[in-house]
């Protein structure tokens, strides 16, 4: 085994408009981890993210993935965003079609509109590939996007609550989809960084959940894990070792929540006088 | 029934409103001026010809107005097609590089407003030719709007967009046609409708100033001659030519713009 890690942050930081959203953040990630973010907003989980998509660039410190300093995007790094990882104006397999050109050149039209179409169908889309972003629910539209993702076949994939705008039930069967597809993989899973702000969902999916503090950002607590796979959210959530990590989880963020009002209030008094 | 069923219908039936009330608008309007004229003669009937005047008039210059119509066409799809280009591409040049336009938005700011048809006289004076004068100002009149909404439609690319493109690692051509315009097109579709109008403006204004021929040449021609008939039947005849052309325009642009009633 290879115990390098795939992904390491080394002492991020990042400002913008002298406002610090995140300070001093290390963490290793191995090849085929899945990991949750978690933190309450404005706790800059979204940014973490970005900074190892390559879409900003951190104050100090660095990314490196597979060893290298990121210095921009790569197609090494699939994202998904909440919602907009389609261009509206392209059907779904045009705009898996369009990612397929940039990641994987060597193939012929015809393979990238057959892998499109199996992408496709492998998240439940079979026929949905003429149509319009526009055109699909929300769920469906998340799907078509992490269809996108897996079609790429990067190795790294980095996912920005990409089921937070979605119902409750929609919800679960997207992660029940996403678990499925992942534990699929076998040795050769995709590693992940999940961000979200829902504990049950980190839980459900991830192998390891990194809670974030605020003002500024950082690394309050690295939670491992060790519900048996492969999982499901049906067979998970019911375990009593999925509810002690749910309260622990749960305590943590609450208490990140009660240091930002505090320092809310702190500001607003400093600023009264 | 499925939603699209649904929504066939319905569209179906919003046509179906359209065209009928829209009829009646018209066929009054036109009973109104016949009952004023050829019934009662209330208006004065020389300067007010009766449809009894107007519709002969029509059917005996047919050859002489289609005529008019090729010349002004010559003059007008060339300019046009000019113009949106011009505009399309100097406007992505332009607001895909922010210290450019930084530079470049003064001018802009200060030439946009010149009305073209204050220009008429001088493209004349140094022009070579009449065409080329009023192809120019028409080029202009086009030229201006689509670059403005051009530029803006690509400020109003959402963030997300370009995100995405990034993370796609797009550059170069591939960003251009698959991402930005597509993404402006909302706004390039704006410019070049109200690009268009004024280029029908535009094109009869600068052939009322000194054309042999074409569409404005021939209401004025016969104002002229106080032939009121033939003035009126040209003005119908032009406003025909833009309804026709605005339909295809709206046409397209539907087409084009079928993603944005998607969103």
């Amino acid at each position: 085994m290879n115990d390098t890690p795939l992904i390491e942050l080394r002492d991020l930081s990042f400002s913008h408009a002298g406002e610090q959203t995140l300070a001093h953040i290390s963490l290793s990630v191995a090849a085929s981890e899945f990991i949750a973010i978690i933190g309450p907003s404005g706790c800059g989980k979204s940014t973490l993210l970005r900074l190892v998509s390559g879409l900003l660039m951190p104050s100090s410190g660095e990314v490196l993935v597979g060893g290298k300093p990121v210095t921009g995007p790569g197609l090494d790094r699939a994202m998904v965003f909440q919602d907009y990882s389609l261009f509206p104006w392209s059907n779904c397999q045009d705009n898996i079609v369009l990612a397929l050109e940039q990641a994987r050149p060597d193939l012929s039209r015809a393979e990238r509109r057959q892998i499109a179409d199996d992408y496709l169908a492998m998240v439940g889309l079979a026929n949905c590939g003429r149509k319009l972003p526009g055109e699909l629910s929300g769920g469906m539209r998340q799907r078509a996007a992490i269809a996108r993702a897996l079609a790429m076949n990067s190795p790294i994939l980095l996912m920005d609550e990409p089921f937070g705008a979605l119902d409750a039930i929609t919800r679960a069967r997207q992660q029940d989809m996403l678990l499925e597809i992942w534990q699929a993989g076998g040795s050769l899973k995709k590693t992940v960084l999940f961000v979200t702000h829902d504990v049950d969902e980190a839980l459900i999916l991830a192998g390891r959940v990194i809670v974030l503090g605020v003002c500024p950002g950082h690394v309050a607590a690295d939670v491992p894990v060790d519900l048996p796979r492969p999982r499901s959210r049906g067979n998970s959530i019911a375990s009593s070792q999925f509810r002690e990590l749910r309260e622990r989880l749960l305590h943590e963020l609450d208490s990140a929540v009660a240091r930002q009002l505090e320092a809310a209030q702190e500001n607003q008094e400093g600023s009264g006088i | 029934m499925t939603r699209k069923e649904f929504e066939l219908r319905q569209a179906r039936r919003d046509r179906r409103i359209a065209v009928i009330g829209a009829s009646i608008v018209f066929a009054s309007l036109i009973a109104l001026y016949a009952v004023l004229t050829d019934l009662t003669h209330a208006l004065d009937p020389v300067l007010f010809p009766g449809l009894g005047v107007i519709l002969p008039e029509m059917a005996a210059s047919a050859p002489e107005l289609f005529k008019g119509f090729l010349y002004s066409m010559r003059l007008l799809i060339p300019s046009l097609a000019a113009g949106i280009l011009a505009g399309v591409t100097c406007g992505l040049v332009v607001g895909m590089h922010p210290k450019v336009k930084l530079v470049l938005m003064p001018l802009f700011r200060a030439l946009n407003p010149v009305p073209p048809t204050m220009l008429i006289p001088y493209a004349i004076a140094v022009l070579p030719s009449f065409w080329l004068s009023s192809a120019v100002i028409i080029f202009l009149g086009v030229f201006w709007p689509v670059l403005m909404s051009t530029l803006h439609g690509v400020v109003m690319l959402e963030p997300r967009w370009i995100d995405n493109a990034r993370c796609l690692q797009l550059t170069g051509r591939k960003l251009v046609f698959k991402v930005i315009l597509p993404g402006a097109m909302p706004q390039i579709f704006a410019g070049v409708g109200s690009g268009l109008i004024f280029s029908f403006i535009l094109l009869t204004v600068a052939e009322m100033f000194g054309a042999k021929a074409g569409m404005g040449f021939y209401v004025q021609y016969y104002a002229d001659f106080a032939e009121y008939g033939k003035v009126l039947g040209g003005i119908i005849f032009l406003s025909a030519v833009v309804i026709l052309l605005m339909t295809v325009f709206d046409r397209i642009q539907r087409r084009v713009l079928y993603w944005t009633n998607k969103r």
